[in-house]
């Protein structure tokens, strides 16, 4: 009985950091900064957290959770509605947390997030060509691309610094 | 326990599905529902401002460092280029002067007054977050209907005009950029007064559309809002004309490669048709049923292009 408490509770704080988490990154990836006439936003850092989404999370609210804050992204960068509710999901239905491999190193991790990126600047490219009727400019993607790229190993150490201090070392997450 | 994981997994693959359509839906049904979408999308924005606001304001501040550097850097050379430019502008302010005292005197004669469409009210507002993606360039403000602030304001900054209220919440507001792919402004030549439209195409340099064969365009003419169609004041400086390599006319706006922090909004009520003026009691009743339909018909046209990013703010042409 005390096992299955507290494995459920396990269950339920990870899809409660995949979420924080994912809130985190959707609010930082609507800032920009323009520094000496350079323009970098962050539209791709939310990807992110679903792409290291908890293994332990709640797979019905976790899908739930990354389907709102898919539409909530859409909203706050004005983009086409459901764009990135629908790269969201797919992103976690190819690469989610029963996918990936239980003990992944960070150089897997980083290959593999060129693989994250390519899907869903494809997607992007493509959804975002229907919706609007309109070639989207590849340039910005391609930045916002590489500034995904670029923080990558930041937040996979802050994720992992995050994990070793507030997580239960005998846990095995 | 083999049952409940089947359970639990087809479970969990139902609401994968469902959660792809509704995602779907959205996506496919984005500009069906502008109204709905619009009350959605301005409620998040308000609850989100906030965040935004405080988050922005370490990002604002190194962009500002970032600027003072550059400034810092140049500021001999352009220290003597605004001495240069001041001898120029006293006497261009002198000979002001003296047009403005012969304009009045004419108007007083022929009983005219052609005034400026420019209001002297303006509302400041802070730029706390900025979206230049592939697919939209807009840009969300601190401030929205508490303030004054309306859908169809021209949001301006120093460098020049930055877009219009696309649509406004209580305390934000949503600005449409120049250079976003669904902005259309009606535009003139200061120099010639040669229109066009300045049509957005989500990219640094929008173009000018519409400019007719014979119409004086030229590279290095300023642009500024024509203020024809009545939507936005005429006179608000805009950028440059330059000839791009496919030999069509752009324009590289003031605002472009500036970090944008503060804007300052002119509430500027645009300019109504007769029809739309007329109170409804005065129309006669037999016609009345058809009259409301026909204002609520053209209410929804006018106002359907700011309900959404992906329609133009001008509809009329130069």
């Amino acid at each position: 009985m005390v096992m299955r408490y507290s494995s459920q509770s396990a269950v339920r704080g990870g899809t409660w950091k995949g979420v924080f988490f994912l809130l985190s990154l959707t609010i930082l990836s609507v800032l920009s900064i323009n520094v000496f006439g350079i323009h970098a936003s962050f539209l791709f850092l939310p990807l992110m957290a679903v792409f290291l989404w908890p293994r332990v999370g709640n797979p019905i609210g976790s899908i739930i959770f990354i389907l709102l804050f898919g539409l909530l992204l859409d909203v706050l960068s004005s983009g086409p509605r459901g764009l990135w509710a629908l790269i969201f999901l797919t992103v976690f239905t190819i690469f989610g947390p029963l996918r990936r491999l239980k003990h992944q190193t960070f150089r897997s991790a980083y290959k593999m997030w060129f693989l994250v990126l390519g899907v869903a600047l494809l997607m992007a490219y493509l959804l975002g060509w229907f919706a609007l009727r309109h070639q989207p400019d590849l340039l910005p993607m391609i930045y916002q691309a590489a500034v995904a790229v670029i923080s990558f190993p930041f937040v996979y150490g802050l994720r992992h610094l995050a994990r070793s201090l507030f997580s239960d070392p005998d846990r095995n997450i | 326990m083999v049952g409940q994981d089947t359970d639990s997994s087809r479970a969990s693959t139902i609401t994968l599905v469902i959660a792809f359509l509704i995602a779907g839906v959205f996506y496919l049904s984005d500009r069906g529902s502008g109204r709905l979408l619009t009350q959605t999308t301005i409620g998040a924005e308000t609850g989100f401002a906030p965040v935004l606001e405080l988050l922005s304001k370490p990002l604002r501040a190194v962009e500002n460092v970032g600027t003072g550097l550059q400034e810092r850097a140049r500021a001999v050379e352009e220290n003597r280029a605004l001495r240069e430019e001041l001898y120029v502008l006293r006497e261009e302010k002198q000979r002001a002067q003296v047009m403005a005292m012969k304009l009045e005197r004419f108007e007083e004669i022929l009983g005219a007054n052609s005034g400026l469409d420019i209001p002297a009210e303006k509302i400041a507002a802070r730029a706390i977050s900025e979206v230049n993606g592939p697919f939209v360039r807009s840009a969300l403000l601190n401030a929205g209907t508490n303030k004054g602030i309306k859908k169809g304001h021209p949001v301006m900054t120093v460098s020049g005009l930055y877009g219009h209220v696309l649509h406004a919440g209580p305390h934000s507001a949503r600005v449409l950029q120049l250079g976003d792919l669904n902005s259309r402004i009606s535009v003139m030549s200061a120099r010639s007064q040669a229109r066009a439209i300045l049509s957005g195409d989500n990219s640094d340099l929008p173009i000018l559309a519409f400019v007719g064969d014979r119409a004086d365009w030229r590279e290095g003419d300023q642009v500024v809002s024509s203020g024809d169609g009545g939507v936005l004041p005429q006179g608000l400086p805009i950028g440059d004309v330059k000839l791009s390599d496919s030999g069509q006319f752009v324009v590289t706006l003031g605002t472009t490669g500036r970090p944008t922090d503060w804007v300052w909004i002119y509430p500027y009520e645009p300019t109504k048709a007769p029809e739309d003026n007329q109170p409804e009691d005065t129309q006669p009743e037999d016609n009345q049923e058809d009259t409301i339909e026909e204002s609520t018909g053209s209410q929804t046209v006018s106002e359907t292009p700011l309900d959404s990013p992906q329609q133009s703010l001008e509809s009329e042409g130069p």
